[in-house]
């Protein structure tokens, strides 16, 4: 896992790279791949929702959320509504952006299932 | 990183359910305005079956009941949605305009011409003022619900 801030791959064949070689390994993970996606979404998301959802326990969303945290994709803010506690998680700018360019790069292997032989 | 067009298909399925999860747990799930549309379905026709002051009476206790259900329930959604549908200035405005029309208008117009109250006449308003309300939550309810995740 990344621990410094990740640099959101361009995704842009500039570099002549096929679209499977830019995909974004700190995404691609089947857990985090649904967080982001309902994160993208959304403006901000309940944790508990997030860890009822996906059927986790809370030190292992935790785990995965302090990961996305670290390389700057998501934001987490710890709040109280009332007396009871409640953590909101969102995407950030840089976050939102990755997940938009592997949904894109996703698309681009699928529509092109060819190019993969090369 | 190696994934193949198959892996790749089902990394978009699971992003197009998390879209249907957040339609369905966020304010964009209809649920709002269907229970709305119920209330004024069943509260307004309140005024045609009983007398006016204890119509009144029952109509606030079922609107304050109403509303603190809606504050409750808002509180408590784990989603917010990054665009509400049906908001907006052009349609709040519609909506003020409409409601106007259908309840001013439907109240003096029925009587004046009728000459007199009609019966069923809140029946009748009841169902114009409530109709859009159905309509916008039945159609947010079914977006939000025709796909199984």
């Amino acid at each position: 896992m990344a621990t410094e801030p990740h640099e959101p791959t361009t995704g842009n064949g500039a570099q002549g790279h096929h679209p499977r070689l830019e995909l974004d390994e700190a995404i691609h993970q089947p857990v985090r791949l649904s967080i982001m996606s309902i994160l993208a979404q959304a403006r901000k998301v309940d944790f508990a929702f997030l860890r009822d959802y996906l059927e986790l326990g809370d030190s292992n969303l935790s785990r995965h959320l302090t990961g996305l945290e670290s390389i700057g994709y998501i934001v987490i803010d710890k709040v109280f509504e009332g007396k009871r506690p409640r953590t909101w998680v969102s995407l950030s700018p840089r976050g939102r952006e990755a997940f938009n360019n592997h949904v894109r790069l996703l698309r681009q292997i699928v529509d092109h299932p060819m190019d993969n032989l090369k | 990183m190696e994934v193949d067009p198959k892996e790749a298909a089902e990394s978009l399925k699971v992003i197009e359910q998390a879209q249907q999860v957040v339609s369905r747990h966020s304010h964009n799930n209809g649920v709002i305005p269907l229970v709305w549309g119920i209330v004024v379905l069943f509260a307004l026709p309140l005024y045609d079956l009983l007398s006016s002051s204890i119509a009144s009476i029952v109509f606030c206790i079922i609107v304050s009941m109403t509303v603190f259900w809606n504050v409750l329930y808002a509180l408590r959604i784990p989603i917010q949605p990054r665009q509400w549908k049906y908001k907006g200035p052009f349609l709040f405005l519609w909506w003020g305009i409409y409601y106007v029309v259908v309840l001013i208008g439907g109240i003096y117009g029925l009587q004046w011409f009728f000459h007199g109250r009609p019966p069923f006449m809140f029946t009748t308003i009841a169902f114009f003022a409530a109709a859009p309300l159905l309509y916008v939550g039945l159609r947010l309810w079914w977006q939000a619900q025709r796909r199984e995740v």
